[in-house]
């Protein structure tokens, strides 16, 4: 890597240690800041900074906020006898493009994952069972909380430990369906994701 | 080179730039490699739910000449034990059996009776989830025996004589076993009758076959059995597993 100047070298290594970017991908995000005004990398820095500054999580559900409690727990507006829990802040979006939940929501971020070593402890989950309790959630009682973790192996287990811990507690717990993506054929589906569709069938 | 195809077991995947997954898994043909699944995260992916681990599948990949990862073409379930994952113990046990054949098996070393073992296991463990602890003791016997990192349990390492003749057997630091007249000052873990009877049961029995017979047995002898598999693991890696079982405690 000896053929660029040292400062390019150290911006392509930076760019490197970014998730799913390789040594081309970084060469080439190196070259693209090499060339546009210094206007717009004096954004790109300040967004970087603003990020790390003002973000942090929200002390009731962990998503990421600029103000605590976030947005969507300080809204009068929000159904608050219904939890949506959900692995990553990403995933909270892609509930909430839906628009058709107005409840609350729990950021895991991350999943249980015995084979990297990740487990319950490793999760932001300790402050979910508080919250079930109506002193801490303005009067007013959790009703549901849905499991809205991946549907992929380490998401089956999460879902299962959380509901096992709730459970006891006498709240109605679900979890998100699993089956076929719209749009699909069913020609192309795989057995499990048949059998899923199949044991979450509902009346027409 | 062309396509390749065999059967296989997906044994832990690794998310990759967008939508793709990094694949390792024991081929009945190659034994443990590693692959890319292009896309396998899209909605729309020909792999759906084939690469979840644990998975039993037709696989067909293309190997190229230098190149440690392979391409996954595609992945046909043959067996899904996705439904057994829901449990956090059960995805914590198979994540143990995993690392285990991931890290005792040399890459690119096809071996039959690996596979026909590790196969025979699952199959067990989804027809009697109860008998997990069991027949995870008998995954770990099995496969430290395949790997050649269990000692003879039938004679005395220093003295060749047999080991149901003796009144006592212990393990030595090399982690061999003898009798009780060469352990002078009965010095190494000492084992019981019924571990031992345990360790010939593996050996004799079928996965199923030893789960039934394994419940009979005590509770005592189930966890020495699995402190003395842990202890030679430990020696052979120079290291824990990091896969642990998971319990939930509330
Ligand atoms: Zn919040
Ligand atoms: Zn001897």
């Amino acid at each position: 890597m000896l053929e660029y100047a040292e400062p390019v070298t150290k911006l392509i290594d930076e760019f490197k240690r970014l998730p799913g970017i390789g040594h081309k991908t970084a060469q080439r995000l190196a070259f693209h800041i090499l060339r546009v005004p210094e206007a717009d990398v004096e954004r790109f820095v300040g967004a970087l900074r603003e990020v790390k500054e003002r973000i942090g999580f929200c002390s009731i559900c962990n998503n990421l906020t600029d103000v605590d409690p976030c947005r969507f727990c300080s809204s009068a507006g929000r159904d608050r006898s219904m939890i949506c829990v959900v692995e990553e802040p990403y995933n909270l979006v892609a509930v909430e493009k839906t628009r058709s939940y107005k409840g609350l929501y729990h950021v895991l971020h991350g999943s249980l994952s015995p084979i990297r070593g990740i487990g319950p402890d490793d999760l932001h989950l300790a402050n979910l069972l508080p919250r079930l309790k109506p002193e801490n959630n303005e009067g007013i009682e959790v009703s549901e909380v849905i499991l809205a973790t991946n549907p992929n192996t380490e998401g089956e287990a999460t879902a299962n430990y959380i509901s096992r811990l709730l459970k006891p507690l006498g709240v109605r717990v679900t979890r998100i369906a699993m089956g076929m993506p719209v749009g699909s054929d069913l020609e192309y589906v795989d057995e499990v994701t048949m059998d899923k569709a199949l044991a979450n069938r509902h009346e027409i | 080179m062309g396509l390749i195809e065999t059967e296989a077991i997906i044994l832990r995947t690794y998310n990759l730039a967008e939508a793709d997954k990094i694949v390792i898994c024991l081929t009945r043909k190659a034994g443990v490699i590693r692959g890319v699944a292009r896309g396998s995260r899209r909605l729309k992916s020909r792999f759906g739910a084939g690469l979840e681990p644990f998975t039993l599948v037709a696989l067909s990949y293309h190997e190229k000449e230098g190149r440690e990862l392979v391409a996954l073409r595609q992945a046909e379930i043959i067996s899904s034990y996705f439904n057994l994952c829901s449990d956090a113990l059960m995805v914590s046990s198979l994540a143990r059996m995993a690392e285990m054949v991931i890290e005792f098996s040399p890459p690119h070393e096809p071996n039959e009776r690996v596979f026909r073992m590790v196969s025979a296991c699952l199959e067990a463990i989804s027809r009697s989830p109860a008998s997990l602890e069991e027949l995870l003791g008998y995954f770990e016997v099995w496969l430290l025996r395949l790997s050649g990192f269990l000692p003879d349990i039938t004679r005395c390492s220093v003295c060749g004589s047999s080991l149901r003749d003796s009144v006592a057997v212990f393990m030595d630091a090399e982690g061999r076993l003898r009798c009780r007249q060469c352990s002078p000052g009965a010095l190494g873990a000492s084992l019981s009758e019924e571990v031992l009877g345990r360790l010939r049961a593996i050996r004799r029995l079928s996965p199923d076959a030893y789960a039934l017979e394994g419940l009979k047995g005590s509770a005592e002898s189930r966890k020495e059995l699995d402190r003395l598999t842990s202890i030679i693991i430990r020696r052979a890696l120079e290291r824990e597993l990091r896969a642990k079982p998971l319990v939930l405690q509330s």
